[in-house]
């Protein structure tokens, strides 16, 4: 059965292009090979934490300026990135917060995460981290370590989890089953000290009830509680991609996962169909790639070093050489590569029905700005802006 | 001269400059014959060539045609050495494989030549190999099984550094030698700078074992050391594709072995004379030149996941006179500078790690002679290792005992099986502050993900444990050091382990690229 748009790859970018999609009212597919990257993802709201010079920017807006001509942001411009964080997040003023990491350094976010630590709440307090028997993705005594030779005062308290799981997934659910939390915060109530301010959990406070397990845990235990991320698997973003895709279920899209998309169809100018490696086929009027680029599986490099783009065949942007002059410019250019875009997110050579979004876009590196959900999201909205023209285009004539 | 086993009063004095194999084995055999020895490192030990290489502890019969004497003693020092340290050496066995590309009559003259050196040579059937190492080339012309072994370096090195110590030696590592004190045509002693300031060692005896940086060291007095620096990249993967060594069966050159090692394999050697020992650069065109030239005896190797490439640099000794084409000797050499009016200086050169311990004899022998002491090596027959228990190691010995403790509770280093319980042991009894010295002692983050999980959860015991530890700085130093070497494989899985590390270290916990080692020049 047609859909009016598929979306190849489960990424936050393809999953915002969906939920756009369906507040316009089209029918959309999702084809993806597995879960995307938000299971890996610190899930802050990252915008652009750093600009070109790693110098900390405190104002994401102003600083796209500064990036290269080609990034993402500046091809589809402020104003848009404004919209579509206005749409995602609901603010728009403009400001980074300094978040909490796992070692103790500040990240920043655009908005901070419910109940995500931030260094405003540490600030002049006795702040005490929660480090969980055994729970070996969370590194408590190094986030209080860095801390405490910062000025703040953080001490750690080593507790039993509720379940002897020592995993991420395990913890939260842990959580989430919890018959009493009442008496287990109130048994960690009494083994904190009385000077205690604000307590840090690992995140991993509850997977779906995570906002009643917050709640219950502030209300015994009678002072503010934050979460600090922790190595992947991310709870925080699974929760956010279980949100999304949950949300979009219920709209009626059909996220398709263990599909490989391995061959396409098309006129010469417009892509017609895709098909899996188990010979399905789906048609569509748009398609867009959000397959996650190089981490995801969406760019493959071959051992010549060669990028190549995994769903359609696109041609692919990459800085030569790709390995080895220096460990940061080699670093860089394994994120630069991607496919190139008009300012509407379709690939500069290709077929004009297609539109590219996230990790897969060339000429960005999330990691050196700090920028992984900014570009996603904005990127997601424009791609799902540009298919809705196209579609009111076809519709008309 | 006392034959006490504690150092005399009068005891001759002697420095060695360099912690490699070599430096080590010299330390332990003077010591073992009463000398009061000082081993001083540049940098860690064993962070040189020692530990640069493929790993193989060489039963010789790579070298039985060009060179059967040389080949004869790489057996009889690999025999040794499984004897008197079994804990540091893996019994994999090698295979010699004649390709169709490889010189016709080599394999008989190599034959011929093995069992003139005494090394246990025996032909296989050739389709009996190719079912054995399903990974190789389906073209295997003939094939020898010969007795080729694995040696963890560090383990070995350590283990001669603990003796070293027992036996009432010093060694100063991260210390550099800046002057060698030479007084009426004497040797009087050394200047070290480390890190707690400089120091003046007195001694008899000065012995330069810097390997590639041995002419750097004699130019201190104004001498030299006929070296030629060949440097040898290997490029490492993640499955042990192969479980014996295999050569192909031709005149050793470059990129002619594969050696399983722990879960990993290593293909090398590439080779090249280079003009400084620090160059450890590996260049991408070296990278495609060892995957070309694995194909033909692996013929699937570019499927498989390469995660890190290193080049080490051999200090081979070059004779005066030398045929500049005809490849030089693996053989050691030692230079006697009492003969340039530099009394009780030497340099030694060349030779390979599985015959240290022969070159520390030889050396010791000479320096014995000057003396006029009659003193004999014992190193050949006092077990390195400190237990009694025989035991070889083990690829999986980690992985065993995890199952034999049913302890899953706290893995710290998931590619090598690393407990929580294993470092803190490090931390309580070693005193070791550094991620990098972990590294070395536990193999944390020498597997595929190249420390991305394991760096920030060592990083947190030891701030447990030492609240002045400089987290931010120490990861970031290490998760760079551990990109310097995987890097240059970015691609397939790996591209995705690099992008995925970067988005651990940078966007989760904030730790920045460490500019002061980034170029890809090394620092050792």
């Amino acid at each position: 059965m047609k859909t009016d748009v598929i979306i190849i790859g489960a990424e936050l970018d393809g999953l915002i292009a969906a939920t756009r999609l369906v507040e316009y009212g089209y029918t959309v597919r999702i084809l993806a090979v597995g879960a995307g990257s938000l299971h890996y993802s610190s899930a802050g709201e990252h915008v652009l934490g750093f600009d070109s010079s790693e110098q900390m920017v405190k104002n994401p807006f102003e600083a796209i300026e500064s990036l290269n001509s080609h990034h993402p942001y500046r091809r589809i411009g402020t104003s848009n990135v404004r919209l579509a964080l206005e749409w995602f997040y609901k603010k728009n003023d403009g400001s980074n917060i300094l978040s909490v990491s796992p070692a103790g350094l500040g990240i920043p976010v655009y908005r901070a995460l419910p109940w995500q630590a931030t260094f405003d709440d540490i600030k002049n307090k006795n702040a005490t981290i929660v480090q969980f028997r055994n729970h070996g993705d969370f590194t408590a005594h190094l986030a209080s370590n860095e801390l405490n030779r910062a000025g703040y005062k953080v001490s750690v308290l080593e507790f039993e989890a509720p379940d002897v799981f020592s995993k991420n997934a395990a913890l939260a659910k842990s959580f989430d089953r919890l018959e009493d939390p009442a008496s287990f915060f109130l048994g960690l109530k009494e083994s904190l000290s009385d000077e205690t301010e604000v307590l840090l959990f690992a995140a991993v406070m509850g997977f779906k009830d995570h906002q009643r397990i917050m709640n219950e845990a502030e209300k015994i235990i009678g002072i503010p509680c934050r979460e600090v991320s922790t190595l992947p698997p991310s709870i925080p973003g699974m929760r956010l991609d279980d949100d999304l895709t949950s949300n979009l279920k219920q709209q009626k899209v059909s996220i398709h996962s263990g599909v490989k998309i391995i061959e396409h169809r098309s006129n010469g100018s417009h892509c017609i169909a895709v098909t899996d490696d188990i010979g399905r086929s789906y048609e569509a009027s748009i398609f867009i790639v959000s397959t996650g680029g190089v981490l995801m599986g969406g760019l493959d490099i071959d051992s010549h070093g060669n990028v190549h783009e995994t769903s359609l065949g696109l041609e692919v942007y990459q800085s030569e050489p790709l390995s080895a002059v220096s460990v940061d410019t080699s670093l860089h250019a394994l994120h630069m590569a991607g496919v190139e875009t008009d300012n509407e997110l379709r690939p500069l050579k290709g077929y004009r029905n297609v539109c590219v979004t996230g990790r897969s876009l060339s000429h960005w590196n999330p990691a050196q700005e700090s920028s992984c959900e900014g570009v996603c999201i904005s990127t997601g909205w424009v791609a799902a802006e540009t298919a809705h023209n196209q579609l009111m285009g076809m519709k008309n004539g | 001269m006392h034959k006490s086993k504690s150092i005399s009063l009068n005891a001759p004095r002697a420095i060695i400059i360099g912690g490699g194999a070599t430096g080590c084995g010299v330390a332990r055999d003077l010591s073992m014959r009463g000398f009061k020895v000082t081993l001083i490192e540049f940098g860690d030990l064993g962070s040189g060539t020692s530990s640069r290489f493929h790993g193989m502890l060489q039963s010789g019969a790579r070298y039985a045609v060009s060179d059967t004497e040389y080949a004869a003693e790489c057996m009889r020092e690999r025999l040794n050495i499984a004897n008197t340290a079994p804990e540091v050496v893996e019994q994999t066995g090698g295979l010699f494989v004649t390709l169709p590309d490889d010189p016709e009559g080599f394999d008989d003259r190599f034959y011929t030549c093995c069992q003139e050196a005494g090394i246990p040579v025996k032909e296989l059937p050739p389709e009996q190999v190719m079912g054995e190492e399903p990974n190789i080339s389906r073209k295997v012309l003939r094939a020898f099984s010969v007795p080729d072994a694995t040696i963890q370096p560090w383990g070995l090195v350590n283990l001669l550094a603990d003796d070293i110590r027992r036996r009432g030696g010093e060694i100063l590592t991260r210390h550099q030698v800046t002057d060698i004190d030479v007084t009426a045509g004497r040797v009087r002693g050394v200047t070290a700078i480390g890190q707690s300031g400089e120091r003046r060692i007195e001694a008899d005896v000065v012995i330069n074992a810097s390997g590639p940086w041995s002419a750097r060291v004699a130019s201190l007095v104004g001498e030299t050391a006929n070296i030629e620096l060949g440097k040898g990249s290997i490029l490492v993967f993640s499955h042990r594709m192969v479980s014996r060594a295999i050569n192909r069966c031709r005149p050793p050159t470059s990129h002619d072995i594969i050696v399983p090692t722990g879960t990993i394999s290593l293909f090398g050697t590439s080779s090249e004379v280079v003009d400084t020992p620090d160059t450890t650069h590996v260049r991408p065109e070296e990278i495609q030149e060892l995957l070309k030239n694995a194909e033909p005896l692996i013929p699937n190797i570019r499927n498989y996941r390469a995660f890190r490439a290193w080049a080490g640099v051999r200090p081979l000794f070059r004779p005066q006179g030398w045929d500049s084409d005809k490849p030089l000797s693996r053989r050691h050499s030692v230079i006697n500078h009492g003969d340039n009016g530099i009394d009780g200086f030497y340099t030694i050169l060349g030779g390979s790690l599985t015959t240290h311990r022969s070159m520390a004899e030889d050396i010791g022998d000479r320096i014995c002679q000057h003396f006029g002491l009659n003193e004999s090596s014992k190193t050949a027959d006092i077990p390195l290792s400190k237990s009694s228990k025989k035991s070889d190691w083990h690829p999986v010995g980690n992985y065993k005992n995890v199952e034999k403790t049913q302890n899953f509770g706290s893995p710290i280093c998931e590619c090598e099986s690393v407990n929580k319980e294993d470092i803190v042991s490090l931390i309580e009894s070693h005193g070791i502050n550094h991620l990098h010295d972990f590294r070395r002692r536990s193999r944390v983050g020498f597997g595929p993900c190249q420390g991305t999980f394991c760096g920030s959860r060592v990083a947190s015991l030891l701030a447990e444990y030492d609240s002045e530890y400089p987290s931010k700085n120490d990861l970031g130093k290490f998760w760079t050091e551990r990109l310097k070497g995987s890097i240059f494989t970015s691609w397939g899985q790996q591209a995705k382990q690099l992008v995925l590390s970067d988005s651990i270290y940078r966007e989760t916990l904030g730790i920045r690229l460490d500019k002061d080692i980034l170029p890809v020049e090394d620092c050792r």
